[in-house]
């Protein structure tokens, strides 16, 4: 299909270990950005999160990963894909990536370099991914990488006095490689 | 063509707008709403024109047109040496 593994442009991504549990603690300690996907907004304690993760890994997510700055090989993100339904072939996905990181391209890479896997190495026909109206960085970059809107969860959470919307993208097979087969 | 109109053109056809101003004042992200993908494809298409290598680090750091160009300007001038 193509030559794209776990690694492209500066990015590496990793299968989640043990070694990045205190990295994956302190990025959900980062409430002002973890409430853009996350429901469970208080984590406090580091067995706490052990629990949440183990619980987690064993009953819904699928292939959780580290994204590695291949530079100096520091963990500064996670990608993850939750909710496989192999008998519809779909799929649900999220990424964090740490602020320092955000304003260049690095969540596109790593959102290739993940779907790019996903789709290689599983039959799935779409991929989903949820975005609440205020995460506007994120809806366009679903966007332009080709997910498409099949729905709206209207006022679907509520946080700090206000209910918001929760979108549901989709990604096909197809739009992905439409562009992204031109350049790898 | 120069390298702004090469900049402009690979701009246009990633975004798919016609651009009517100077392509040194424009906003990436602010005048053309450019998403980080988008912005990872003018890279990606950037690097197979002038044959240059960009890095992860100096993407963020261009804002607009002209910081783009004055970066091209100055990789090709590095790589001349």
């Amino acid at each position: 299909m193509n030559s794209l593994g776990l690694e492209w442009r500066s990015l590496r991504l990793i299968h989640y270990s043990k070694d990045y549990f205190e990295f994956l603690y302190d990025c959900y300690q980062d409430y002002n950005s973890i409430y853009l996907f996350c429901n469970q907004l208080e984590i406090k304690s580091k067995n706490e999160f052990w629990n949440f993760l183990t619980n987690k890994m064993e009953k819904s997510y699928n292939e959780y990963m580290i994204i590695i700055n291949k530079e100096n090989s520091r963990p500064i993100g996670f990608i993850y894909s939750y909710n496989y339904n192999t008998n519809n072939q779909t799929i649900y996905t999220a990424i964090y990536i740490i602020e320092k990181y955000r304003r260049g391209s690095i969540g596109a890479t790593a959102g290739i370099i993940f779907y790019n896997y996903m789709f290689k190495t599983k039959p799935i026909r779409k991929i989903y991914c949820t975005v609440y109206e205020y995460n506007k960085e994120s809806m366009n970059l679903l966007k332009t990488a080709g997910f498409k809107e099949e729905g709206i969860l209207k006022q679907h959470r509520y946080i700090n006095g206000n209910y918001y919307n929760m979108h549901i993208m989709s990604l096909k097979r197809e739009n992905l490689y439409k562009k992204l087969g031109k350049v790898i | 063509m120069n390298i702004n109109d090469k900049l402009k053109k690979i701009i246009e056809s990633t975004i798919e707008i016609k651009i009517e101003k100077n392509i040194e004042d424009i906003v990436l992200r602010k005048d053309l709403q450019v998403s980080s993908l988008e912005m990872l494809w003018i890279i990606i298409d950037i690097e197979k024109e002038f044959k240059i290598r960009i890095e992860e680090e100096d993407i963020s750091k261009m804002y607009s047109g002209k910081d783009v160009i004055e970066y091209i300007k100055n990789k090709l001038s590095h790589s001349e040496t």
